[in-house]
């Protein structure tokens, strides 16, 4: 096959098609290379040494003994921080190295570098941290408040004749992704570091790296390494900055790999919930309001926290429309470990309070559960709660009616069943006896990018250049892959606008602009729209290109403005954009063991447009797991600050033995905004998949199930 | 600093583990894991797997099952057909990648998942202290007696072969012994803490079944589909009109159960109490299975 210099319909690979992703192969031989297996030569490793106690006061650090020992080249603690000696995203709060304070356990007080990995941790435990122990504050309705948003929409006065009230708790979600914070920093001997490192947004990085060690950006070049996994959990920063600090220090490059027990250490978690709610309603069924109290708790510094209980209050009341909504979401510090972003941001935990009350308003109304979802369902030029008139679209209506119009599996048969098939699968448990099924139905809905007037905006850097007589387009953009499939679609993208074969998408690194956080299901909107708009100015100077000539434009992509909520009423145009997606869970359950098999998930999920099908199912199947997993079996359990699960021993995470068939139906409204009319994809599958399986345990126990992870004893 | 050493005769192995502080390292699973924690820190860590006691072989009636075999083994060994209880019990246990490393012998002598007793934070009864924190804390995993420590024991063989009516081949320097599996197990008291009566010295050397039951089965209640410890595992065995019962999860060690009054010195603790319906449900069916 020839390439050609004119575009042309007949090149494959473009938006839409399902093409396979570069990745996948390495992934699955190991050859791929994550960001712990980089090396360089001549390297030193790295280890942390962390508080064990949730609150203290630290008296000395005492580190000669590390320092005298063979092979040991730096111990550094707060004072050897250069420059600014915090960080954090939306503030700068929490210690590089502890200062005086220890707010939660497991923080980094001392980090030391040694020739090889032994002796760095022998060193580690020869630094004597002497704390005076404080009394942590554990119980969230003590801590103190970060911030807290209230809505005041509507007529506050407004009653209703039928009234339903509940109270709900999520527990802490950890992101559990495969691969540990990791990072290899380089120094470049002229006193700057070239990073590489598995992240997610490489100019946040960049910044706090620089605030840190007192260097201007052009001599912190932050490079992405693999990405095994990320779900919010690498937006802020872990090792970044201690490994720079160690190989600046030293000379030497620096590797850093947390252990997994670290891990569960080194990044903020899921905030666990308290929400209680009441949900008023007319006889026939429309919804008059929601009243909801929402606690989330942060733990021991901001991270994204002011973000996700914005999120959290206006996503409160699900894709309803609603005539007065009276929400008081706050969210508090303690001494229990830092809460931040993860896949759902917010939206996730009020979806189980939101979707277990519209099920037991449809109970007290007597109304089908779909049926009273689909008489309030939100549509485009109807008002969110924070007053927001939703111009793109909302297809809650559509997506509950295809979603109660598939299939429902089938019914166990009277043969003797495939063990696999039943609660408790080849563990004998059952062969059918004490078995129910129940089915159950949530909707949800989240933001697209950033809200409350942040200008988002990703850069894209595209060139072409003639090799050999063909084209060859070079896409560079700091956009992090973080398993989502970003670097297939740029290269569709470019593909498609460009029409040459030969596309490469070069490392993503800070020597071109800014792409933002791979986060907020926002990556192929806004770097997608940014190598678009790229390869757009690119094409109009395809005139231009020669042997001896390319052409580059570099172009950054912003979407429409938001703006702030009004702090008294929490009322303003907030949003970019919706997503949506609902779920049916179909749920056997052991009412003796509490045993529960999940049978199918059913979903609905509207993309604006499909840009790659297998990828755009696998996040979709990805999110349902997670979703999944927050239902039945992962939480992150602290008592007194301490956390009691760091590993995956205790902290469970689904298994593809519990992950049950997924049965998708995909619709594309194009969202008018968006480049190619397209959507977020990734946060949808997790926000009603986990209250969607809460319903389907409701309805084969009579359960009130008003808490998850549901535990086998909250079913018997 | 421990040592290591791989010694491949029995002989070695023994005569290594006379010293005081060494410790036996088979798959490695649970001490590994024991020795990050800081739960164990062993002079000697003495690695028997080319000791050649990983054999599966006839022996009478029954099968002697070499203490470094393997749980995949096991699980598939041809010898074990008419095992069904401790062949299903085997292929429970962890996931396949530990199975392929997970032995017998450490197996039955893994210590307990109770976070308390793992969690470097705590010191616990059952680690030496004055606090089960378990019963002042979280225990819905925990096991159904009360006393000093309510950890749950975990394995997942150890019911397989007691209703088996197994034996296991224990050696040291000075002697060899052999016993019933149950009484590889003791209540730990103040003065001792250990769950198992094996001395500093001694090593599994082998698990003896004898002729094999009627009928039998592993029902396992975990907390996902695989990959999992049990929160309630119950072995059953039929040998004619004989039922013989016993569970991991129940108690701090393994426990055998009276088929008749299954929930007997079982009350539960305040958080654990489920269990014992969970138990009682499983003794039902299991017992079922034996007599179909």
């Amino acid at each position: 096959m020839s390439t050609t210099r004119t575009r042309t319909p007949l090149v494959r690979g473009r938006v839409g098609e399902l093409m396979p992703r570069r990745d996948a192969e390495p992934k699955v031989t190991g050859a791929f290379a994550y960001s712990s297996d980089l090396e360089a030569e001549g390297m030193l490793f790295a280890v942390t040494v962390r508080s064990p106690h949730p609150h203290a006061r630290i008296a000395a650090i005492d580190t000669a003994a590390a320092v005298a020992t063979a092979g040991v080249h730096a111990v550094l603690t707060h004072a050897d921080v250069p420059g600014r000696k915090t960080v954090g995203m939306h503030r700068a709060d929490q210690p590089v190295l502890v200062v005086d304070v220890v707010r939660y356990q497991g923080e980094p007080v001392v980090i030391v570098a040694a020739d090889d990995l032994e002796t760095a941790r022998r060193a580690a435990v020869l630094v004597v941290v002497t704390y005076e122990v404080l009394e942590p504050v554990a119980d969230p309705e003590r801590g103190e408040v970060l911030r807290d948003v209230r809505i005041r929409h509507g007529d506050q006065s407004l009653g209703a004749d039928v009234v339903v009230s509940g109270s709900y708790e999520v527990g802490m979600q950890d992101q559990a992704f495969l691969g540990p914070e990791s990072g290899l920093a380089i120094p470049d001997g002229d006193g700057g570091v070239d990073l590489h490192v598995a992240t997610q947004w490489l100019h946040l990085d960049q910044e706090q790296i620089c605030a840190a060690l007192d260097l201007p950006p052009a001599k912190v070049r932050v490079h992405l390494a693999g990405v095994g996994g990320a779900f919010g959990g690498r937006e802020d920063v872990s090792m970044q900055i201690h490994a720079c600090l160690l190989a600046l220090r030293t000379g030497r490059p620096v590797k850093m790999v947390y252990t997994r027990e670290e891990s569960f250490f080194g990044h903020v978690h899921r905030h666990p919930a308290w929400m209680r709610y009441e949900h008023g309603a007319t006889p026939e069924g429309d919804l008059v309001y929601v009243r909801a109290e929402i606690l989330l708790d942060g733990g021991a510094y901001a991270s994204s926290s002011p973000a996700v209980v914005s999120n959290a209050a206006c996503f409160a009341a699900g894709p309803y429309r609603v005539q007065r909504a009276t929400i008081d979401a706050r969210v508090v510090m303690t001494n229990n470990p830092p809460c931040g972003a993860m896949r759902g941001f917010g939206a996730v935990q009020v979806a189980v309070a939101h979707e277990a009350q519209m099920d037991l308003l449809a109970a007290a109304l007597g109304i089908d559960p779909v049926d009273l979802r689909v008489r309030n369902a939100l549509k485009t030029g109807d008002r969110m709660i924070t007053g927001q008139v939703i111009d793109g679209p909302a297809p809650v209506r559509e997506l509950l009616e295809g979603l109660r119009a598939m299939p429902l599996p089938l019914e166990r048969g009277s043969l003797r069943a495939d063990l696999r098939e039943l609660p408790g699968g080849v563990a004998n448990t059952t062969h059918g006896e004490g078995v129910r099924r129940g089915v159950g139905y949530a909707i949800g809905f989240k933001n697209m990018g950033f809200a409350e007037g942040f200008d988002d905006y990703s850069t894209a850097r595209v060139r072409v250049s003639l090799v050999n007589g063909e084209p060859l387009v070079e896409v560079h953009t700091a956009a992090c892959e973080v398993g989502q499939g970003l670097v297939t679609v740029l290269e569709q993208i470019a593909r498609t606008e460009l029409g040459f074969e030969h596309v490469v998408v070069l490392p993503a690194d800070t020597t071109v602009g800014s792409a933002g956080s791979s986060s907020a299901s926002r990556q192929t909107w806004m770097t997608g729209g940014a190598v678009k708009a790229a390869c757009e100015a690119v094409r109009e100077r395809l005139h231009e290109l020669a042997a001896d000539r390319s052409v580059e434009e570099t172009v950054e992509h912003h979407h429409r403005p938001t703006f702030p909520l009004d702090p008294e009423t929490g009322q303003g145009d907030a949003q970019v954009a919706l997503c949506f997606a609902a779920h049916r869970a179909v749920c056997d359950v052991d009412t003796d063991l509490g045993l529960v098999r999940v049978v199918e998930i059913a979903t609905t999920q509207d993309v604006g447009r499909i840009m790659n099908p297998a990828q755009c199912e696998g996040q979709i199947q990805g999110g349902i797991a997670q979703g999944l997993g927050l239902a039945l079996m992962e939480e992150i359990k602290t008592e007194n600050g301490l956390v009691r699960n760091p590993n995956f021993t205790d902290y469970l995470i689904p298994t593809i033995l519990d992950m049950p068939p997924v049965r998708l139906a995909i619709s594309e409204t194009p969202h008018p905004d968006a480049p190619y009319g397209l959507n977020g994809v990734g946060e949808p599958p997790t926000i009603a998949s986990t209250p969607a399986i809460a319903a389907a345990l409701r309805a084969a126990t009579g359960r009130p199930v008003t808490r998850v992870p549901v535990r086998p004893d909250d079913l018997i | 600093m421990s040592t290591f050493c791989r010694p491949t005769t029995l002989a070695d192995a023994l005569a290594a583990l006379a010293e005081p502080g060494s410790r036996v390292l088979a798959g490695g699973t649970d001490l590994s894991g024991l020795i990050d924690r800081g739960l164990a820190s062993p002079t000697t860590v003495i690695d028997v797997q080319d000791a050649g006691l990983d054999r599966i072989e006839r022996c009478g009636a029954g099968v002697r099952i070499g203490a470094t075999a393997t749980l995949a083994t096991v699980a598939v060994s041809d010898l074990l057909t008419r095992w069904t209880a401790l062949r299903e019990a085997a292929a429970a246990a962890a996931s396949p990648l530990l199975r392929n490393v997970a032995t017998v012998g450490g197996n039955l002598c893994q210590h307990t998942r109770c976070w308390y007793y793992r969690g470097v934070e705590w010191t616990c009864w059952l680690g030496g202290g004055d606090t089960c924190f378990a019963q002042i804390g979280e225990h819905e995993r925990h096991g159904l007696q009360p006393g000093d420590c309510i950890s749950a024991h975990p394995s997942d063989l150890a019911p397989a072969l007691i209703v088996s009516d197994a034996t296991v081949v224990v050696a040291s320097a000075t002697g060899i012994r052999e016993q019933p599996v149950a009484a590889l197990y003791r209540r730990p008291d103040v003065d001792d803490r250990s769950l198992l009566t094996l001395g500093p010295d001694e090593v599994i050397t082998h698990v003896v079944l004898p002729a094999p039951p009627d009928a039998s089965v592993y029902l396992r209640e975990g907390q996902r589909e695989a990959f999992s410890f049990p929160l309630v595992g119950l072995a059953v065995a039929r040998f004619g009109e004989r039922l013989v019962m016993a569970a991991a999860g129940v108690a701090n060690i393994p426990h055998l159960l009276d088929p008749d009054d299954v929930l007997h010195d079982l009350p539960g603790n305040p958080q654990s109490a489920w269990k014992r319906t969970v138990l009682a449900t499983l003794a039902s069916r299991g017992r079922t299975a034996v007599t179909m």
